[in-house]
């Protein structure tokens, strides 16, 4: 076991400069938001540990998760974090097919019982067995018997985290998340459809170095990438603050990029790091190209629908707390608030926008 | 005496796949295929509104993400009566294109490459026979014989550490892999490079949907609004990006997809033969420049692609 090339060795093997390394070590650093120290310790933790057994199970899913998973954007991220872990199981990218397949994944649980992370792509159908089969086994008979031997649960993307699109209403096969049908197991809820690349790999990063799991919110997200709501990071924001929406797709304030609110923007009620760190290594976020946030991050938010109405009673919760637990009637009273301030606000501001692209405009003119 | 073989899962695909074949006399005498696993999206879509579908039908699949959601609002605006603006026409245009690229990459390097191309195999091919191969097909400026050696050098340690991850249980070595090692390792190589490659043409989808997987639609145009005097909106930089991928992705396609395509398939012939070919496809074309429901302003999706996407 010793005998393992450790992840820096690796690294240095593939012709990466130490420079390289420090730089990915810093990168992923920042991401998650440590102090210098932090950094330091990542750099050891990855110059000392050997790879990590992963088994990666594809449920009741689209793939989407895995899709970006491999688009993490630098390239040492795509380049050796895939390859670091040991993705010992993944039917999207495995060699083997068949039994050699479902070898791979009972060697690794055998090999490496109560070492190995589970990571779940999918929900599990609690209908009918048969709404997915692996290898003649069902979802649930798979997924318990991977879990056993877990060292930790990632529930990656919305649909091991909440169920998603399958477990909207009426829910025909009765998908539920990970979390639902196993205990006794550290579960991390990586939230999104998909969730950022960055977002995956930070998650695991903070595994691999720090040998225990991130904190986590009340819905079991890591605290890094889940403690913002998308409405407080967004470079729009100030225009909602000065009550500047955009009222139509094709409106002058669509062409100026007003806040999408009115629209049915789901930011308000959204915890995700898309006004932070952005997609597909910072190009953009959904706002960012005209439409709203459809509050993907979030349970149950194909219900809460539709998409292009925008919420008058988007509860006004904390951090720490969820618009399950806070009752529907506070959900409403707040939400009014929010809405009052959103229609009557700061008039002055606004005044004074509009009168600096007024200004702007008749000089472009 | 008759013997069944059963494939499951069938891996390298989106989904959940099972095969079933009959064998006779060491020859396959019926097969048939299961999809093993349901959601019901279409149940689900009942009752929504119209223009949130998009979205439920988008994620039908992640790895051809888009082109789900383009179909759904199409529909949708075929439906309602809804003709789209000519720019809306060209920026899905442009985003389908992308993912045209994107998949058909991805599909061959890493989705099915394996079954064709012998990893360990390309331990023992020669970089530098490797290298002026590759100079032979194409003007690809990565085929130095320093370059082969690295990404050999790198698979060897890879192999030694004993932890061979997704490439663990794979029939290497067997006779059906025909590569030549220093064609495998050419394959070897490049998958790894259509790896790094494929994460930035989809950043057109982020120009314009906000992002990928699973762009953002919108019945009755995009979202995205144009405006060249406006830093929130599509302008001259946004445009330049999106340009500056295309030429990239271009230029991956032509000089290492499509030539090792070639290469690769030269030594497979046979399996040309085998199967239904073109005699049960049927092609729409698209990339409309006029709207969708006027056929005769889309182009032809082209037989011949069509052909080498489903040898492969």
């Amino acid at each position: 076991m010793n005998k393992k090339p450790t992840l820096y060795e690796e690294i240095r093997a593939k012709g990466h400069s130490r420079r390289d390394f420090l730089k990915f070590c810093g990168t992923i650093g920042a991401m998650m938001g440590l102090q210098a120290s932090g950094v330091a310790q990542i750099v050891k933790a990855l110059e000392s540990k050997s790879r990590i057994p992963v088994i990666w199970l594809h449920l009741q899913e689209c793939t989407c998760c895995s899709e970006s998973f491999i688009r993490s954007s630098h390239p040492i991220v795509a380049d050796i974090v895939l390859d670091k872990i040991s993705l010992d199981y993944t039917e999207t990218l495995m060699a083997a097919s068949g039994h050699q397949a479902e070898k791979s994944l009972h060697d690794t649980m055998e090999k490496y019982h109560g070492e190995y992370l589970l990571m779940v792509e999918g929900s599990i159908p609690t209908e009918n067995d048969g709404y997915c089969c692996i290898g003649g086994k069902s979802a649930y008979e798979i997924l318990n018997e991977a879990a056993e031997g877990a060292k930790a649960i990632i529930a990656w993307g919305n649909c091991a985290s909440a169920g998603c699109v399958q477990a909207a209403s009426p829910n025909p096969t009765g998908a539920k998340p990970v979390h639902k049908v196993i205990k006794g197991k550290p579960i991390i809820n990586v939230q999104g459809c998909p969730p950022i690349a960055e977002v995956m790999a930070g998650v695991v990063i903070h595994l691999l170095t720090f040998d225990r799991i991130p904190q986590l919110d009340a819905l079991g997200r890591p605290k890094a990438f889940y403690s913002r709501r998308v409405h407080d990071t967004c470079y729009r924001r100030p225009n909602y603050d000065a009550g500047l929406f955009v009222q139509s797709f094709d409106d002058e304030n669509a062409k100026r990029g007003y806040c999408l609110y009115k629209m049915g923007c789901r930011g308000p009620n959204t915890y995700n790091s898309c006004g932070v760190i952005k997609w597909n290594n910072g190009v953009s976020f959904p706002i960012q190209s005209g439409h709203p946030c459809i509050g993907c991050s979030e349970a149950n938010f194909w219900d809460n629908g539709p998409f292009y109405q925008h919420l008058q009673s988007f509860p006004g919760f904390g951090i720490e707390t969820t618009a399950d637990k806070i009752g529907l009637g506070l959900g409403v009273v707040t939400g009014v608030g929010i809405a009052a301030h959103a229609i009557s606000t700061n008039i002055r501001k606004r005044k004074m926008i509009q009168k600096g692209i007024k200004k702007s405009d008749s000089q472009t003119n | 005496m008759s013997q069944r073989i059963v494939v499951d899962p069938i891996t390298r695909i989106e989904g959940h796949l099972r095969v079933e074949a009959e064998i006779k006399d060491g020859k396959i005498v019926d097969a048939f295929s299961s999809g093993t696993m349901v959601r019901g999206i279409e149940i689900i879509l009942k009752g929504r509104d119209p223009r949130d579908a998009w979205a439920f039908t988008e994620r039908v699949c992640g790895v051809c993400t888009t082109v789900h959601a383009l179909a759904s609002v199409r529909t949708v605006e075929n439906a309602l009566g809804i003709t789209v603006p000519p720019n809306a026409d060209l920026i899905r245009n442009l985003m389908f294109c992308a993912q045209y690229m994107q998949d058909h990459v991805v599909h061959f390097y890493h989705l099915h490459a394996l079954d064709w191309v012998d990893v360990v195999s390309s331990l023992k091919a020669d970089p530098k026979a490797t290298s002026v191969l590759a100079q032979s097909i194409s003007k690809w400026p990565k085929s130095s014989p320093g370059y082969f050696s690295d990404v050999q050098y790198r698979i060897q340690k890879f192999v030694e550490s004993g932890q061979l991850g997704i490439f663990a249980n794979g029939y290497w070595g067997h006779n059906a892999y025909k590569l030549p090692p220093e064609v495998n390792l050419l394959a070897v190589a490049h998958y790894l490079e259509a790896l790094e490659w494929q994460k930035e043409i989809v950043k057109v989808h982020t120009i314009f949907g906000g992002k990928n997987p699973h762009p953002n639609y919108l019945v009755g145009g995009v979202p995205c609004a144009i405006n060249l005097d406006e830093n929130n909106a599509l302008n001259a930089e946004r445009l330049a990006f999106v340009g500056e991928l295309f030429d990239k992705a271009q230029d991956f396609i032509n000089q290492v997809y499509i030539p090792d395509l070639l290469a690769i398939a030269s030594f497979y012939k046979d399996w040309g033969a085998i199967g239904g070919g073109l005699s049960n496809y049927m092609t729409y074309g698209d990339l409309p420049t006029n709207g969708y429901a006027d056929v005769g302003s889309r182009s032809n999706s082209g037989a011949d692609i069509t052909f080498l996407v489903h040898l492969f």
